[in-house]
């Protein structure tokens, strides 16, 4: 499990320059940028493209007569969406929503309002056709967050005792944003991080309501909160003390960095020795994206008869 | 310098073919010192620095630490309004500083534990332009005031007694003597006389021994009265201690001669003195100013002869007080001054003195004419009136207004006038009838007549006036002003050759008029007359010296001249010492030396170079028998093989330009002989060149506080350290080898380009490395901050490794620029309190070269 402490000095190690004390260009924060820009360069489209599941959110809006813009979330991939769906009543039965394009839309679009039928995206919005006419309907949209910051890892803000209505207990006190170095206070913006695989967010983008000591309430909005669990940390808005990818492919991260340093220095031979490892791991690192359950595609082998005692019929087994 | 593309042997690639990698290592880079000539753009040798501060090389291509300053507890009155600091002499146990405080000339001892101060007296200041320099003698310290030599009589003094300076060399003493009644009969016979001359001796404790000069001879008067004895009259100066020895030589006796032209009363006297006894002074008598000493010894006891006597040392041996010098130095066991000033001197000579008796034999017409002395002639004299007639007219030659009479007035009486056959005096006679009238031709020294009535009596006019100058004297001569001393150069009264003199270089001039003038040689105004000025007479060329390891014996004829131009300077080594004029260049003057007298000196005198010119008079010193010296060639090192003037031209040219002389204290050259190293300051910095590595640092523990602030600097033996004190700091400082603190060291490399200086490259990194005794006294580390092309880049504080392998590893940032074709790294080391300075030997630098291309993209 690496924090970013420890990617930082991976990359030191990988270009094999020295600390930052000695190598004035390269600090920590200069080191931490890259990573950064690293790993949302490099592993953005291959997750999102996978379609596995990864970074994937979601948020509910109900409608509101004569609204027909939803804002596509500030932290989606590329301003991108996965899909939109609609429920026609509280049941919440999910019903797809097509996306019409500019050419088409002009077939749905008129003055009259009512149920939306389909939807078109326009600059950051979704915009909803016809334009609702009540406020019935729930509309669901679902979008791949792009990664968050990495910043200094800290071990404030640890969930011990995750509740089922929102609140939190802490330890280590109530984290601080690594931006601005302020300790989180109500009405700020928080994820719920986990510090284990994929080190997704397991809540986005939530709102502290409520400090009292070492509990903390956040309102997730329509997020399930009992999605928490103890392990998880709390960090502000789009902070995160490792990168959003499993920690076996954090080297790769690493190394893309160092290969840029590398490059910078002009030594070219030790940069084109670290990129081609760092394609290998890449491709390496799609193909297992995908398919993200691994059950099917595998050799199917027919068993032997009696391979099995007790069952007389032939079984077939499938090997991965 | 080594440059290897990685993967290369030791041979490189063959042909100029491309190298496997573009990647190059500079091995090593071993400082060189300081190196910011021939130009500030051009191409230096691989390790010139271009600054290199607080840092020493004292073994070639390591740079250490320098100690950090350590101030001394206290250095009296240094720091107070108005002080001056003049010079600083290592004693063996503390340091004896020179100054002036609201211009009054003042000393100080000071060591760790404290000071000891005080002022001189007499109005005595010491130079503080430069000028004041020092010599060390027997143990003792020779030094130079404005007024006089003074000599400090213990290197390691223990006590305020000791600690006192007085004046160098003793004056001659003064006598007079008479023939007396007495049982032993010391002159045998009637018609028979003697001449007297003393010495004194002073002893220090350590066997030191101190001559004076010669007294003026006196003679024991004509005796008519059988057999006596003589008793001598000594005049005792405050400046005598008890224990001080007066030694009294007489000639032998002898019939008094009736030859015309000299002698007393005709005799013409021996000029071998023979110790005859001798009297050690006591407090009583130095209480009473004086002592009554008769003397009985028949010539057949007489003991060992004055050493200016014929066959010894001769007239010229006899010892005077010191010039004053503005150059001090001592070469072989010879003490020299140069550039001197000699006091204000008439020497005069006349043909010998006339008696107090109007008697054919001994007073012919000839000597009334052209003799000096006591003139006897009958007159008619009524009680009451001044005027007394019936003189004759060959009594009348001779006869001067401003002559005077004693006996036969109720006071001195002058003569105011003269007639054809009357002489009027001041004053009314109280002589009645015909009868002898006694005049006395007068000198006039500064205003005041001094009468005599021969050529003994001539002495004792001046000795009376010098008689008068001691009784008010002081060991620091105060009340100076007043003083004369009389000098006869050959002590013979027989060759009556004498001068007038004052007692001290700065007392001023002298004024002279006499009764008879034109019978001195050289004539004298006439009584009356606008009298001689005779002032102090310096010598910027010339130089005397002493005895051999005779530091006070000033003898007159050691003198000589050298060049045409001010002396400035003297350096001595074993096998010469080196004269620095003004405008004369350089001289060298070597020899044996030898002794006053007829073995006489050998000293040679050569031109060297007759176009060098020191820069100051403290800019040289003497390091391993050579003289290194601050000139207008930079530091130059004078030996025997030569002038080496290429230790800072073309080397820190910018930094020590060497201007031609001029008289200034700021300008002073040092030699650290623990470190074997030269320190130069210009008023501002403070340059260390070593010897051992031949290279330059600057050093700014010890550099003046204040630029062209006054201070003064010195190598102090007994704490292995140069020691600076600076007026505007209050304090002497000192490397204190027990006070374990470096401070922080930087330097900068000049630039740096492999073996091309046309390729660019881009510098990655540098590596600095220190010793491995480096890495294993400071644990856990020294913080460092890396400089390249002048910029510092304070963030970057990094341990050196603790370890065998002590280096610290800097990236080269993109903005300094790191893409050039040279590149100037620099580094500064952190203070450390260990008991071993950091020591860095090499800086190893690793670059790409790239090409247009690359270049263009990567900038």
């Amino acid at each position: 499990m690496s924090t970013t402490t420890d990617l930082i000095v991976r990359v030191r190690m990988s270009a094999f320059i020295p600390d930052a004390a000695q190598a004035p260009d390269y600090t920590d924060a200069w080191i931490m940028n890259e990573l950064n820009d690293m790993h949302s360069q490099l592993y953005e489209r291959t997750i999102v493209n996978s379609k596995q599941g990864y970074w994937r959110k979601s948020f509910n809006v109900v409608t509101s007569v004569g609204v027909p813009y939803i804002t596509v979330p500030p932290r989606a991939c590329a301003g991108g969406l996965a899909k939109v769906d609609i429920a026609l009543d509280s049941t919440l039965s999910w019903i797809p929503m097509r996306e019409v394009n500019e050419d088409d839309i002009r077939l749905y679009e008129s003055n009259v309002t009512g149920q939306p039928m389909v939807f078109i995206m326009r600059g950051d919005a979704i915009q909803l056709v016809p334009t609702p006419s009540a406020n019935t309907w729930t509309i669901r949209v679902t979008y791949y967050s792009r990664p968050s910051y990495l910043v200094t890892p800290q071990s404030a803000g640890l969930i011990t005792v995750p509740l089922s209505n929102g609140s939190v207990f802490v330890t280590n006190g109530v984290p601080v944003n690594q931006v601005t170095s302020a300790a989180l206070a109500v009405n700020d913006v928080v994820d719920i991080v986990r510090s284990t695989g994929w080190h997704e967010l397991q809540i986005i983008a939530a709102k502290i309501s409520v400090i009292s000591g070492a509990q903390v309430t956040i309102n997730a909005g329509t997020q399930d909160t009992t999605v928490i669990a103890a392990g998880d940390y709390i960090r502000a808005a789009e902070q995160t003390d490792w990168p959003n990818i499993p920690d076996d492919y954090t080297r790769s991260l690493c190394d893309a960095v160092a290969a840029k340093i590398l490059v910078q220095l002009n030594l070219t031979d030790k940069s084109t020795a670290l990129q081609s490892e760092l394609a290998a791991d890449l491709t390496r690192f799609q193909d297992l994206l995908s398919p993200r359950v691994k059950n099917t595609g595998g050799t199917d082998v027919v068993a032997p008869f009696n391979m099995y005692r007790g069952n007389s019929r032939t079984r077939v087994v499938k090997y991965p | 310098m080594t440059t290897l593309p990685i993967g290369s042997t030791a041979a490189g690639t063959a042909n100029g073919s491309l190298p496997p990698s573009t990647v190059r290592r500079e091995a090593i880079v071993r400082p060189l010192g300081l190196v910011t000539q021939p130009n500030k753009m051009g191409q230096y040798p691989a390790g010139a620095l271009k600054s290199a501060v607080d840092c020493f090389m004292r073994q070639p291509g390591v740079l250490e630490s320098s100690r950090v300053k350590f101030d001394f507890q206290a250095t009296g009155q240094a720091g107070s309004p108005n002080f001056f600091s003049a010079i600083v002499i290592p004693s063996d146990n503390d340091m004896l500083q020179l100054f002036n405080a609201n211009t009054i000339g003042a000393w100080e001892w000071f060591n760790f534990s404290g000071f000891n101060a005080a002022t001189l007296s007499g109005g005595i200041q010491w130079p503080v332009d430069g000028r004041c320099t020092w010599t060390r003698s027997r143990d003792r310290f020779i030094v130079n005031s404005l007024q006089a030599l003074m000599t400090f009589d213990y290197a390691t003094p223990i006590n305020n007694a000791q600690r006192t300076p007085r004046l160098t060399g003793l004056a001659p003493p003064v006598i007079d003597c008479i023939a007396t009644s007495g049982t032993a009969n010391a002159i045998p016979q009637d018609k028979h006389c003697t001449v007297v001359a003393i010495i004194r001796r002073t002893y220090q404790p350590d066997g030191y021994q101190l001559v004076s000069g010669v007294s003026t001879p006196a003679d024991s008067g004509f005796n008519h009265s059988g057999a006596q004895d003589i008793s001598i009259v000594i005049v005792v100066p405050p400046e005598c201690v008890a224990g001080d020895v007066v030694e009294i030589y007489r000639t032998r006796v002898q019939t008094a001669g009736t030859g015309s032209g000299g002698g007393i009363g005709g005799v013409s006297c021996d000029a071998t003195y023979f110790l005859t006894t001798t009297h050690a002074l006591t407090s009583a008598d130095i209480i009473a100013g004086g002592v009554s000493i008769v003397d009985s010894t028949p010539d057949t006891g007489f003991g060992a002869e004055l050493y200016t006597n014929p066959g010894q040392g001769g007239g010229y041996a006899t010892r005077l007080l010191p010039p004053l010098a503005k150059v001090l130095a001592t070469y072989k066991g010879y003490t020299f001054a140069m550039n001197t000033t000699e006091v204000a001197q008439q020497v005069l000579s006349i043909l010998g003195g006339i008696g107090t008796a109007r008697n054919t034999l001994f007073d012919p017409p000839a000597w009334r004419a052209n003799l000096i002395g006591g003139r006897a002639f009958t007159a008619t004299c009524t009680p009451g009136n001044a005027t007394v007639t019936g003189v004759a007219a060959g009594d009348i030659v001779g006869l001067r207004v401003g002559q005077q009479a004693s006996v036969g007035f109720a006071s001195i009486a002058k003569v105011i006038a003269i007639g054809a056959s009357t002489v009027t005096f001041s004053i009314p006679t109280t002589l009645s009838g015909t009868v002898q009238v006694l005049v006395y031709d007068v000198i006039t020294i500064n205003g005041a007549d001094c009468p005599y009535i021969n050529l003994s009596g001539l002495y004792a006019a001046l000795s009376g006036v010098a008689r008068a100058a001691w009784a008010t004297s002081h060991t620091l001569i105060q009340a100076a002003s007043l003083a004369y001393f009389s000098s006869v150069y050959d002590c013979a009264p027989s060759a009556p050759i004498f001068s007038i003199a004052r007692a001290y270089v700065n007392d001023g001039s002298i004024t002279l008029a006499a009764t008879n003038g034109q019978n001195y040689q050289p004539a004298l105004p006439e009584y009356g007359a606008t009298p001689l000025t005779v002032t102090t007479h310096p010598s910027t060329n010339a130089y005397a010296w002493t005895e051999e390891q005779q530091p006070e014996a000033w003898s007159v004829s050691n003198r000589a001249r050298v060049g045409s131009s001010d002396v400035v300077a003297a350096a001595p080594t074993r096998d010469a010492l080196w004269i620095f004029t003004q405008r004369n260049g350089l001289w060298r003057l070597y020899g044996n030396g030898g002794a006053v007298g007829a073995e006489g000196f050998d000293w040679q005198v050569d031109p060297v170079d007759s176009t060098i010119s020191i820069a100051g008079p403290q800019a040289w010193c003497v390091l391993r028998d050579v003289v290194y010296a601050y000139t207008n060639r930079g530091l130059v090192a004078i030996s025997d093989e030569g002038i080496d003037d290429t230790l800072s031209q073309g080397v820190i040219n910018d930094l020590l330009p060497g201007p031609f002389y001029s008289l200034q204290n700021l300008i002073q050259v040092r030699a650290d002989e623990e470190n074997d190293e030269i320190w130069v300051w210009d008023g501002t910095h403070a340059y260390v060149w070593s010897f051992l590595a031949k290279a330059w640092v600057q050093n700014t523990q010890l550099a003046p506080s204040v630029a062209n602030g006054n201070y003064t600097t010195q190598f102090w033996p007994n704490v292995k350290s140069i020691v600076i004190v600076d007026d505007n700091a209050a304090r002497a400082r000192y490397f204190n080898a027990a006070f374990d603190s470096f401070v922080q060291m930087s330097w900068d490399y000049q630039p740096l380009y492999f073996e091309d200086p046309f390729a660019t490259k881009q510098w990655v990194d540098t590596t600095w490395v220190f010793t491995n005794e480096f890495a294993e006294k400071f644990i856990p580390y020294v913080q460092t901050i890396v400089r390249f092309n002048g910029q510092s880049y304070f963030g970057n504080v990094a341990p050196v490794s603790n370890g065998a392998d002590a280096r610290v590893t800097y990236m080269v940032p993109r903005n300094s620029p790191a893409i050039g074709n040279a590149i100037c790294p620099g580094i500064l080391v952190f203070g450390s309190l260990s008991n071993t300075p950091p020591r860095f030997e090499g800086l190893s630098m690793r670059a790409t070269i790239i090409g247009e291309q690359q270049t263009r993209r990567n900038t």
